[in-house]
């Protein structure tokens, strides 16, 4: 209990320094979730479902429309118009209670239905091509959240998904059916989350590399692997971020390798084709796409509408864009880690991967973002795997084929010293920020802090040395004016809260802290430490 | 004959609307009545009721007078979606009427309005749960076999763990 609350005081006390390397104060523990079972095999027996009519309405009474009260009159044609039609009628915006219609000028009571019952559409009634047209609009993780909905949208958004990202996969062959195509699209959806294997890893590299599927032409033409990389990158990078029970982002890594692998066999100058520089591109549109969910501020107009004919994605929540950083926190550490372990003379792609998450600005306006201090230690997090992986970089280039690709690296070099410059003047403006409410944490653990530093000699040794720090900082701030009234206030109250401790002993021990009376046991000690820790988890 | 400056159409409980054909321009199901059996007094719409059509009547108003392009599929990717300020009110609506409006679109085959409402439908969609979803539209239930481990419910452990 001793080292851990010592551990804790020490890190409040670096924490109002700009001192970078207290970033490794927030790594996570990394925690093994428990895996269900749920094989594609036991989803392959299912029968086939029977083809809903196309057009259902179900009567029912007192529904919301009931109540709603009916517009005055009816009276579109123009000839006999006493009041208009308007939204606001149609919106049921409040008005008078309806009595009569008027068309063409020929007055006629209101029609029962209107003002009793009305028809309760459900969403599984809209017809397939309805739901289709809604999934167009939806991105991948939305269509996949659709897809737990009911088995209605579960037809419709396999069926996207698979027009989305060409998953074909192998599913067409031995001219399966639409619902054998969706249990196998499914199937292999499910496999390559839960239970993603070397096989499945091999079928899409084949359907990238040897032209198996899909494309129907032995020899890979240009085209044809631009665009297998370019739905690879985008299925690799999908499944990485999303929102599943588990990720496995060592597969992206192996994924990437293979492909590596693959393509430089395919005599790369033949076909024109750079599988690298096709990944740099690849990733910076996937992060481009990422941008709108995790940027809180919405592009002008004019580069919204041409960046995708589809409709602006709005931001996530808060709480989705945190999700989100952890996903993408966890597969660039393993880029980058797997970064460290490529050997210098292995392929430049995974290189490649990790440079260009580092240089991409969708990644710095993530980090940028310090509206939210509880994305700090992701943000930290990130920080510190991309520097390993770009500090491995730096020690070994990697042996870039193409000029672009080596550009590309160049600038990552360049961009690298105005990231860390900015990086670092975020992190201290948000530890300080962090600190001073710690401060006040802390404040309200008087007697724990006091009964710590009577309980433990090196504690209060310690305890020493933060005061001088402590005195200086006040006596620095004063001189430099580096911090407001209230912040050097509560610095100062901090100092003064620690040097009233240090000389005031437990109540029922002498002056020289001795006597059990006032003495904490050591249940005592823990439950209030956890106590102080639980606040803490707050602002870390 | 009916005029043929205007159409009636008579909803699911009987109740007739008559308004100029002009504004239906852009609904396929009354183009094709028009030319078959335009002679005929009225054209029925049995599954929309009259609350609905007023709506759908209402949008046809607002943009009937338009001089784009009427759309041949809603999905049609050489028009990208845009934001039609006269349509803001449409996307106030709660979620049981833009079903309902959805329905009446379709089975008028109006492609714009199917657009706006799948848009709006879409908008409302995004950034849900599926039990949020389920609570919005009252869909069917997943099929036994269909429910398996993938939904997100337990998606992140605790704050802080990365789940990998």
């Amino acid at each position: 209990m001793a080292s851990l609350l010592l551990f804790f005081f020490a890190t409040m006390a670096d924490r109002t320094t700009d001192n970078p390397a207290i970033t490794t104060k927030f790594r996570a523990t990394k925690k093994r979730k428990h895996i269900p079972d749920s094989s594609p095999a036991n989803h392959t027996s299912a029968p086939k479902r029977q083809r809903r009519t196309p057009f259902q309405v179900h009567l029912q009474q007192g529904s919301s429309l009931g109540t709603r009260p009916a517009p005055t009159t009816v009276s579109i044609s123009g000839i006999a118009r006493p009041a208009p039609i308007t939204t606001a009628n149609i919106l049921g915006i409040a008005r008078p209670a309806p009595t009569t219609i008027s068309i063409l000028g020929i007055v006629r009571p209101v029609p029962t239905t209107v003002s009793i019952k009305a028809a309760l559409c459900e969403f599984s009634s809209l017809p397939d091509d309805v739901l289709s047209y809604i999934a167009q609009y939806l991105s991948f993780h939305e269509l996949w959240r659709l897809s737990q909905v009911s088995t209605a949208c579960r037809d419709v958004c396999y069926q996207a998904l698979s027009s989305l990202f060409d998953l074909n996969m192998r599913c067409l062959e031995g001219g399966a059916d639409a619902v054998e195509l969706l249990l196998s699209l499914r199937g292999a959806l499910v496999t390559f989350i839960e239970k993603l294997d070397a096989k499945i890893l091999q079928i899409i590299v084949d359907n990238v590399c040897g032209g198996v599927a899909g494309c129907g032409s032995d020899t890979p033409s240009s085209r044809f692997i631009r665009d297998r990389v370019k739905i690879t990158v985008d299925f690799v990078f999908t499944f990485a971020t999303l929102p599943i029970t588990i990720h496995r982002q060592e597969y992206l890594a192996t994924l990437l390798l293979l492909l590596q692998q693959r393509c430089s066999s395919l005599a790369p100058d033949a076909c024109g084709v750079h599988v690298p520089d096709l990944l740099h591109r690849s990733i910076s549109r996937f992060l481009n796409d990422m941008d709108p969910r995790l940027n809180p501020v919405p592009p002008p107009p004019s580069s919204r509408s041409t960046r995708s004919r589809r409709p602006a994605l709005r931001p996530l929540t808060t709480s989705g864009r945190l999700r989100l950083l952890k996903r993408l926190e966890s597969s660039f550490t393993f880029l980058s880690h797997a970064q460290n372990t490529t050997p210098s003379t292995g392929p430049p792609l995974l290189a490649t991967a990790h440079l260009t998450a580092f240089t991409r600005t969708a990644l710095v306006t993530i980090l940028r973002d310090t509206a939210q201090p509880h994305v700090l230690p992701a943000k930290v997090r990130i920080l510190e795997s991309l520097h390993d992986g770009f500090r491995a970089n730096l020690q070994t280039p990697p042996a870039f084929q193409s000029v672009a690709a080596r550009r590309a690296w160049v600038a990552a070099l360049v961009c690298s010293r105005q990231f860390y410059a900015f990086i670092t003047a975020e992190l201290a403006r948000a530890l300080a920020a962090q600190a001073f409410k710690m401060f006040e944490l802390i404040l309200r653990h008087q007697e724990l802090v006091r009964q710590s530093l009577w309980q433990f000699p090196q504690f209060k040794d310690w305890a020493r040395i933060m005061l001088e720090r402590l005195r200086k900082q006040v006596t620095n701030g004063i001189r430099t004016q580096a911090y407001g009234h209230t912040e050097l206030q509560l610095v100062e109250q901090y100092r003064s809260f620690w040097a009233t401790l240090i000389d005031e002993p437990p109540a029922g021990s002498n002056a020289r802290g001795e006597g059990t009376a006032g003495r904490w046991t050591e249940d005592q000690m823990r439950a209030e430490g956890r106590m102080l820790l639980d606040g803490v988890k707050g602002y870390v | 004959m009916s005029d043929p400056a205007n159409i009636t159409l008579v909803t699911m409980d009987g109740t007739t609307f008559t308004v100029p054909s002009a504004y239906l321009h852009r609904s396929k199901l009354v183009q094709d009545w028009l030319r078959s059996e335009g002679d005929k007094q009225a054209m029925e719409v049995k599954h929309v009721t009259p609350f609905v059509l007023q709506g759908v009547l209402n949008f046809c108003e607002i943009h009937a007078e338009d001089t784009s392009e009427p759309l041949a599929d809603p999905a049609d990717p050489t028009k990208p979606f845009e934001a039609d300020p006269r349509d803001d009110a449409f996307r106030g609506m709660p979620d049981d009427q833009l079903l309902q409006f959805t329905m009446a679109a379709d089975i008028l085959q109006i492609p714009e309005l199917v657009r706006l409402t799948a848009q709006e439908m879409a908008s409302r969609i995004d950034g849900k749960s599926p039990d949020q979803i389920r609570a919005m539209f009252n869909p069917d239930d997943l099929a036994e076999e269909d429910v398996d481990s993938d939904n997100e419910m337990g998606e992140v452990g605790e704050e802080g763990a990365i789940s990998k």
